[in-house]
């Protein structure tokens, strides 16, 4: 089944020849389309653009993290979208195994054009952590509390330091 | 007591290893049917070895996945 998968493969390709139109990826629901390659209306910019150009300045914030990395997993087909939650993990609650989180860190690979190597995706028990994991890989804070250690500081240095010195 | 050794651990992150390799160069096919077909012939596979439990016939199966990847991955570029 594989040698016919292959042959399929390599056979069609010959006479239909689909050329990507290279788009910029500026918004992350922008697919490339196919454009029918025709001899005589060839532009030098609609050339198949393996190595794709990566925006520098794309300003990541916690909802466009969040909202992109439900979505990879809603179009996962082996998740139900009605039972996906925040917090609802991967194994117990979705029945997914090993083999699945590895296709979803594949995918998410994908979508945010980094690399998440195995040590990290064994990590990933609910997408909260996933969230989590790339807000640490983009260093996006918005979502944590602010710890303001000014306050509290003060008040116990006051009074340490009027027990110091009454004593 | 588990009968999973560390030899066990060792041979199950090298088939993870090897269905990462898979999955990303299946993202790379540009047609979404082949894609598809493909990703689903590799699950398939995977899932249907799942349970060996023999140290030797699991490195025969992930020797022989790591030769179809690379046969995909020429066929993709004499495709491309």
């Amino acid at each position: 089944m594989l040698s016919s998968t292959f042959r399929l493969l390599t056979r069609t390709s010959s006479f239909i020849r689909p050329v990507i139109g290279s788009l910029p990826r500026r918004s992350l629901f922008l697919k490339p389309t196919l454009v029918s390659f025709n001899e005589k209306h060839r532009q030098p910019s609609m050339i198949i653009n393996h190595i794709p150009v990566r925006q520098s300045h794309v300003h990541y914030t916690y909802p466009m993290i969040e909202s992109r990395v439900m979505l990879v997993l809603r179009l996962f087909d082996k998740i139900d979208g009605n039972a996906l939650q925040l917090d609802s993990k991967f194994a117990q609650d979705l029945g997914l195994d090993s083999l699945d989180i590895v296709e979803i860190t594949a995918a998410l690979e994908d979508e945010f054009w980094t690399e998440i190597p195995d040590v990290d995706s064994d990590h990933f028990v609910t997408p909260r952590h996933i969230i989590q994991y790339l807000c640490d890989k983009y260093d996006v804070y918005e979502h944590v509390e602010p710890v303001s250690a000014g306050k509290e500081y003060m008040e116990e240095a006051k009074a340490a330091a009027e027990r110091a010195h009454h004593h | 007591m588990n009968q999973f050794s560390l030899k066990h651990f060792i041979v199950r992150s090298q088939a993870l290893a090897l269905y990462r390799d898979v999955m990303r160069t299946v993202m790379k096919i540009e047609d979404q049917d082949y894609r598809k077909e493909i990703r689903e012939w590799a699950r398939s596979e995977f899932h249907r070895n799942r349970s060996l439990r023999d140290l030797g016939e699991i490195r025969t199966q992930v020797a022989l996945g790591r030769r179809s990847l690379n046969e995909l991955k020429l066929a993709m570029q004499m495709a491309s």
